[in-house]
């Protein structure tokens, strides 16, 4: 057994391929280039606008394309405040369930809570859309308002998911020593629960903001799509995405490189969004 | 306390049952086998949702197919080309982790934009499949990266151990390793694409006719769902058809899932 | 048959070997002895090439297989890993059965058909004795002391010239480290079997030559060799008699010990397992629990 017997391949053609190593690793390069290059591309196209004569434009409070006035405030205006209503629906609610399923019901009853909130959070968010335009606008109207629960409804389930993973993972010792010093359930719930989880619950409204803040269909669905700065809860608004998919087809010159700068403004917003999330979650950590 | 949560817990419940049964009883009238394949009628205000079917696995096989070389891309370079816990490393696994949040409204006007006015491409599945790719990736190769970083530690070297080389015990004992994980991450693209609404209306179009093509238009379901609520007067019945069969896709993604992920902590 | 010259390793900073010369011979059990420091397995790592794999690890030197350098660039890897096989002190199960781990590497490095690998893998896995019920069995449901030696019998099926074992009876029973013990005496007939290892009975039942290898604070270096009976019997140097000693008298060593201990030079043996980013080799996790190990290196 001193001399193999074994023809190895080695010799000739190791198994190796350094081919398709180069080819994975050029994938790669180009994945992590793909959305930059999208930002790029936004920057780029919508520079055209940034001249001197629309310029200035971008700073009313006028959309008016036709005669290339581009005011973006109604639009960033539109979108700031159906995401907070949409926000200030879904964190208390979503909040409020997840205690309830983690605090005092009984176990049967979170299960059919947490299979309900994944349902809920897979569902299109066409699917809330259609809901509101059916039930809610021909009450209100289409309006902020509706514009707002419809993005609550489609944020919820995700909010309520993530903040129930937070309470899951508290260390069982800081329950019961809270437990142990007589505390009331209110009391545990406010003083140690919530103080615990804090960063991660701000994560999960950061994510959620993220979502509403990019929503487009659902919320054109509802909103009444007029670009003016809105003067009621009740009143019609408008968005920077619903102004994408409302005027994109047809948008030429101006107009249409005036749209990549309001696509790049939402994503601005949401990386603002996102940024913002993650820093006061962490200043609550250290503090 | 106690009181403020039931209710919120209560109209979790209520929001879940309001939706289902408006959706369940409006859509069920018009849900039978002959809708999944029919032809869509009047304007699709009757008949079947074939061609918006056909449509939608058309986006979702393309997407995925030219979104899956790519993602196995990002996900090699971060785990098996950079050096390991490098700030390089971390910095491309915080790069796609960022980029999976990117609104895909603006992805979608790219793709319109780039894809469809640049390259001519027009209102084409294939636009759509281009643009999905896009948003798809990002999720698919955080997925990859978490499945190959969670193969047993030895694997590698035990494998290179016995000179099998870095290609072979990568396609061999990590890849099949990792299996689980990377299901779940080709799941949760699949579910991402069949909600998109927004960045596929703007680049595969509202069609109902049957696409022949990859260069024909053609509505996916949820992009369907809006344009019957939306732009078609008398539309909202087969609205809420559409969003049925969503609503069962969706659930049936939901279950795949869930069971991954138990196969997964096995 | 293997020689290495002025061996030097460092890996994340930290030098594990120091200047190591140490000649093996061609045949019989070769038996590198030490304690706890991380050192032996760095020195097993680095026959294989190790180094190639772990971007941290920086090794210096020469290490020759029968007169070539191996860590010459030219020299294939993959060849050399076949000609010799290391067999790690925590095995990793492929997925698949028994069968299919031995098969395995056959598969992928050879030209041989199917029927041919097969042949080799039923001899390797009767030459550990791996009961033949048990072929078929997932590798991941084996026991300790079948997985060891399924271990074995996948370097064995290659044929190599020279064997590496790490602690091969680490951690099984009696009965098992007793069926470990005479596959090495069975193997080592024919080629030369390394074996690291802290055990000085298994040294003394088994071992042709020994090596007895310390860690400083500045590297591993050779502290004694020579045939196994004489350097147990009659150990020269101080590390390598308080080391026998410790091993024949367990506690009473150190009593004698501490005299020279004070009069020694040596540190005592450092911990050089780190968390984090850099694991210098040897020092594999305790539990199997699946740990960041993934060993990227730059493109050449």
């Amino acid at each position: 057994m001193a001399t193999p017997t074994i023809e190895y391949v080695a010799e000739e053609r190791t198994g190796e391929s350094r081919i398709g190593w180069i080819a994975l690793g050029a994938l790669g390069v180009l994945a992590i280039a793909m959305i930059p290059g999208v930002l790029i591309y936004l920057l780029v196209t919508g520079s055209g606008v940034l001249d001197r004569t629309h310029l200035p434009t971008l700073f009313s409070t006028e959309w008016y394309p036709g005669e290339e006035i581009f005011g973006l405030v109604p639009l960033v205006l539109g979108t700031l405040t159906t995401s907070a209503l949409g926000l200030l629906i879904a964190v208390p609610v979503g909040l409020g369930s997840v205690i309830f399923f983690r605090f005092y019901s009984p176990a049967s009853i979170t299960r059919l809570g947490e299979s309900t909130l994944g349902v809920l959070s897979g569902l299109p968010s066409v699917i809330f859309g259609l809901f509101g335009t059916v039930w809610m606008v021909p009450i209100f109207g289409p309006s902020l308002l509706v514009a707002g629960v419809v993005l609550a409804m489609m944020i919820l389930p995700t909010f309520a998911m993530l903040t129930l993973a937070a309470f899951r993972q508290i260390p069982k010792g800081t329950m019961e020593s809270g437990a142990a010093l007589g505390l009331r359930r209110e009391q545990m719930i406010g003083r140690l629960a919530l103080v615990v989880t804090r960063p991660r619950l701000i994560a999960a409204a950061g994510v959620s903001l993220t979502r509403a803040l990019g929503e487009a269909l659902a919320v054109e669905m509802v909103c009444g799509n007029v670009a003016a700065i809105p003067d009621g809860i009740t009143a019609p608004v408008r968005t920077l995405t619903t102004t994408l998919v409302q005027e994109f087809e047809y948008a030429t010159g101006a107009h249409r490189e005036a749209l990549h700068l309001v696509a790049l403004a939402v994503v601005l917003l949401a990386a603002i969004g996102a940024t913002l999330a993650v820093r006061m979650a962490s200043k609550q950590v250290s503090s | 306390m106690k009181a403020a949560s039931t209710i919120s817990a209560i109209l979790v419940f209520l929001t879940l049952l309001l939706i289902g049964a408006d959706i369940v009883v409006e859509g069920a009238a018009g849900l039978s086998i002959g809708t999944l394949t029919d032809a869509v009628r009047d304007g699709g205000r009757a008949g079947g949702l074939g061609p918006i079917i056909l449509s939608t696995v058309i986006v979702l096989a393309g997407s995925i197919l030219f979104a899956l070389p790519l993602a196995l891309g990002g996900a090699v370079l971060k785990t098996e080309l950079l050096r390991h816990h490098s700030r390089l490393a971390r910095g491309v696994m915080g790069a796609f982790e960022v980029m999976v949040s990117v609104p895909s409204v603006a992805i979608g006007l790219v793709g319109w934009s780039l894809f469809s006015q640049w390259l001519g491409l027009g209102f084409s599945l294939l636009s759509g499949c281009l643009t999905m790719t896009l948003i798809i990736v990002p999720i698919m190769t955080v997925a990859f990266i978490g499945g190959f970083e969670m193969v047993p530690a030895g694997l590698r070297m035990n494998s290179l151990a016995l000179g099998v080389t870095r290609w072979q015990t990568f396609w061999r004992q990590v890849v099949p390793s990792a299996r689980p994980a990377l299901a779940a991450g080709v799941t949760l693209a699949i579910g991402r694409v069949t909600a998109e609404t927004a960045a596929l209306m703007l680049t595969s179009g509202i069609s109902t006719r049957t696409p022949e093509s990859l260069g024909d238009p053609g509505a996916t379901l949820a992009v369907h769902v809006y344009h019957m609520a939306r732009h078609v007067p008398g539309g909202e019945s087969m609205a809420y058809t559409t969003s049925l069969a969503l609503l069962l896709i969706c659930i049936a993604v939901h279950v795949a899932l869930a069971r991954l992920k138990k196969e997964s902590a096995a | 048959m293997i020689e290495f010259r002025k061996l030097t390793v460092t890996a994340c900073g930290a030098r594990i070997i120091d200047g190591l010369d140490l000649i093996l011979p061609e045949k019989g059990t070769a038996m590198i002895l030490g304690p706890s420091g991380c050192g032996k397995t760095t020195l097993l790592k680095s026959l294989i090439r190790e180094d190639l794999e772990d971007p941290d690890v920086h090794v210096s030197g020469s290490i020759l297989l029968r007169g070539k350098e191996i860590r010459d660039r030219r020299f294939p890897v993959h060849r050399l890993r076949q000609r010799v096989g290391l067999v790690m002190q925590h095995p990793v199960p492929f997925p698949g059965t028994a069968f299919a781990n031995v098969t395995f590497a056959l598969r992928c490095t050879t030209k041989l058909d199917r029927t041919a690998i097969d042949a080799r893998a039923k001899k390797a896995l009767e030459e550990v004795g791996l009961e033949r019920q048990h072929w078929e069995t997932p590798a991941e449901c084996l026991s300790g002391g079948q997985l060891k030696r399924l271990s074995i019998a996948r370097t064995i099926a290659l044929e190599p010239e020279v064997i590496l074992l790490d602690e091969p009876s680490n951690g099984l029973d009696p009965l098992a480290a007793a069926r470990v013990e005479q596959l090495i005496t069975t193997l080592s007939q024919n080629r030369l079997v390394v074996v690291v290892t802290h055990d000085v009975s298994l040294v003394q039942r088994i071992g042709d030559a020994v090596y007895f290898l310390w860690p400083y604070r500045t590297g591993c270096r050779l502290v004694e060799e020579g045939p196994a009976q004489d350097v147990l019997d009659n150990p020269k140097e101080p590390e390598t008699r308080l080391f026998v000693r410790a091993a024949r008298e367990g506690a009473s060593a150190l009593v004698h010990g501490e005299e020279l201990v004070a009069g020694l030079t040596y540190d005592v043996p450092r911990e050089t397992c780190g968390s984090g980013g850099c694991e210098p080799d040897g020092c594999e996790p305790e539990s199997s629990e699946p740990v960041r190990g993934s060993t990227g290196r730059k493109m050449r």
